[in-house]
């Protein structure tokens, strides 16, 4: 692609002014959700300059500091330290990085699996569909923090495992949606006519079908990226995500607790607010694509 | 299609749930571990032993003989025996159960007194004040982790104004001079049945905080789907026609609107009684609720696995049970579910 070609398709969206009534000029308008959009993107630069903004990049990565336990917030320690000298602060910058990498990944293996399923489920119908749709089926009638939790334990625990055992309950969703809409594209002319020329399957599915079902798929991961990063932080809570010492928003909440008797809060309170943020950012951003994206919800 | 056969095949396909399940935690507690046996006899137990109780537990045998051993005896209510209390798993469900339903339950009830309401009123002023105000509230309210709002509650309940209990269901000088007799299991029910009322009063104070976090995610979401659906209704042209006859605003909203935007929100009611459930078990940590959750993680520390599948178990029946019982309710309130079904 020429460089001008990738302005007018992606940057040429941010910068330029949308035609009214378009989805992106519904976005536009819906302030909160914008700012969300920026409060996202922070986080990423964020996460991703996590070395370069702390002055304790060391301590971030995890090594201990005994020398200054259990300090309250103050200006060298905006957030404080914990329980083994570190600061709080730096270690909230580096644990966005497992968040935001788990919950996008998260969503993306469970995108790209489901939607697939649901594209032949839809495409082929017949027995075929049955089937997919039956597994699919018991999938969603698990619940799905448990099934996390399940496979999680067998599994040894780290960030990969646990990416791998949220995705596990996720893409049942997507192969739905799909599925839905693979239907009656099917049924499309221009699907017809790739066929009866003699186009295979696979490439049908690939060329028609899936392109045309990106959109609400897209809102969807949107909408999936909050709950994400909850589970997420659920089972690193519980222990069973990523391992110490590497910062991790869910582990340290869950060192916060012994902390609550002696009422020193600062160490469970800060990355979990990062949680919060993070978690609300994602929901309203989603929230607005789906709002600007459909023409029945968005108020006029 | 009629009801009675709608009925049979979302009967069929919740057993068939069940089965899938029975399969994955049977495999997941016999057949992945490297030797199940040699966990609960512990390291140093003799080659000995280890063969003695594998004959016991009948883990001698062909696998499928293993699975069939294994449903039968959850047919019957044994689900084994506990590699870490080595007691039966039953035994210990029969407690924790019921602590993990009054919980969930408690939460419900508020979810739907305070969430339905409040999605109608959105709704009623859409785009108004109270409408962006309950919006960011809901949205701020799937979005913050149980955990840490437990945390937070603690913090300020507990260690600041000190007005209400850490956690635990029971402060512990009622549980060793007058503790409540089980009847039911919920301490709600049993403390008023045997007339324990200083007890019953301590245990209502040790549920506000766990059921009020649980009731967050419930609340909030069920008054999101009462407002969209409401709105969807309200747009019709009955209601149109209701305001043209002059009904009053109160009469529209709670008797013609609600009733049909009812059924959007009783599935979402019944997904989020499952969901929360499963919810419980970050909030029974954190408040030391003497509940599924607390079980089923120390099990996994201990790695306990016939008592993490056993609660994968029971807990998948409670969520498949409700499902089935919306996609009943909701069949009968709502013809179009089943001839959409067709």
């Amino acid at each position: 692609m020429k460089p001008a070609t990738i302005f007018n398709r992606w940057l040429g969206f941010a910068f330029t002014r949308p035609e009214p009534g378009s989805a992106n000029w519904y976005f536009r308008r819906d302030k909160l959700a914008v700012v969300c959009l920026f409060a996202i993107l922070f986080m990423i630069f964020v996460a991703l300059a996590a070395p370069i903004l702390t002055p304790y990049p060391e301590q971030g990565l995890g090594d201990p500091n005994l020398g200054e336990k259990f300090l309250p917030p103050s200006v060298a320690h905006p957030f404080g330290t914990d329980d083994l000298g570190r600061d709080v602060l730096a270690r909230v910058m580096f644990g966005a990085r497992s968040s935001l990498i788990a919950s996008f990944a998260i969503v993306s293996v469970a995108m790209v699996f489901g939607s697939v399923l649901g594209a032949i489920a839809g495409y082929f119908g017949g027995w075929i569909d049955e089937l997919i749709m039956r597994i699919t089926d018991i999938f969603l009638a698990f619940p799905p923090l448990l099934l996390a939790i399940t496979i999680a334990t067998v599994l040894e625990p780290s960030l990969r495992n646990s990416i791998l055992a949220v995705a596990v309950t996720w893409w049942p969703w997507y192969t739905r949606i799909v599925r839905a809409q693979a239907v009656t594209i099917r049924e499309r002319n221009y699907v017809k006519a790739a066929r009866s020329i003699g186009v295979n399957d696979a490439t049908i599915i690939r060329r028609h079908i899936l392109p045309n079902v990106l959109g609400p798929v897209l809102v969807q991961a949107t909408l999936d990226l909050g709950s994400a990063l909850l589970t997420i932080a659920g089972l690193s809570f519980l222990g069973l995500g990523i391992q110490p010492p590497t910062a991790d928003w869910g582990v340290m909440v869950s060192d916060g607790r012994e902390y609550v008797q002696s009422g020193r809060w600062w160490i469970g309170l800060f990355p979990g607010l990062a949680i919060f943020i993070t978690t609300l950012s994602f929901n309203l951003l989603g929230d607005g694509v789906q709002t600007a994206t459909d023409p029945r919800i968005r108020s006029v | 299609m009629s009801i009675l056969n709608y009925l049979i095949r979302r009967i069929g396909l919740a057993l068939l749930v069940i089965l899938g399940v029975m399969i994955i935690t049977f495999f997941v507690s016999r057949v992945l571990p490297a030797d199940p046996v040699r966990l609960f006899v512990g390291v140093r137990a003799s080659e000995e032993t280890v063969e003695a109780k594998r004959a016991e537990f009948g883990l001698d045998q062909p696998v499928p003989v293993q699975f069939l051993n294994y449903a039968g005896g959850i047919l019957q209510g044994d689900f084994g025996i506990s590699f870490r209390t080595k007691r039966p798993i039953v035994d210990d469900l029969k407690i924790f159960v019921p602590a993990t339903l009054e919980l969930v339950i408690l939460s419900m009830v508020l979810a739907i007194v305070i969430g339905i309401p409040v999605g109608v009123i959105a709704a009623a002023n859409r785009g108004g004040w109270i409408d962006q105000i309950s919006r960011i509230v809901t949205i701020a309210g799937v979005s913050i982790p149980s955990f840490w709002l437990a945390l937070l509650l603690q913090l300020l309940f507990f260690s600041t104004l000190d007005w209400l209990p850490l956690g635990g269901r029971l402060s512990r000088e009622f549980i060793i001079s007058n503790p409540i007799e089980t009847v039911t299991g919920f301490y709600v029910i049993d403390g008023l049945v045997t007339g324990n009322f200083e007890a019953w009063r301590n245990a209502l104070w040790h549920l506000v905080l766990p059921t009020f976090v649980l009731a967050t995610y419930p609340i909030s979401l069920t008054a999101r789907m009462t407002r969209s659906s409401m709105l969807e209704v309200m747009s019709e042209t009955y209601i149109s026609a209701a305001q043209a006859a002059g009904l009053s605003r109160r009469e529209i909203l709670f008797k013609l609107a609600l009733k049909n935007a009812i059924v959007p929100t009783l599935t979402v009611l019944g997904l989020v009684f499952a969901f929360s459930i499963t919810g419980a078990i970050l909030v029974e940590i954190v408040f030391s609720w003497p509940g599924l959750g607390t079980y089923v993680t120390e099990s996994i520390l201990s790695a306990d696995f016939p008592v993490v599948m056993a609660v994968t178990l029971i807990v998948t029946v409670i969520y498949v049970a409700i499902n089935l019982f919306i996609d009943i309710l909701q069949a009968t309130l709502d013809p179009r579910v089943r001839l959409g079904s067709q």
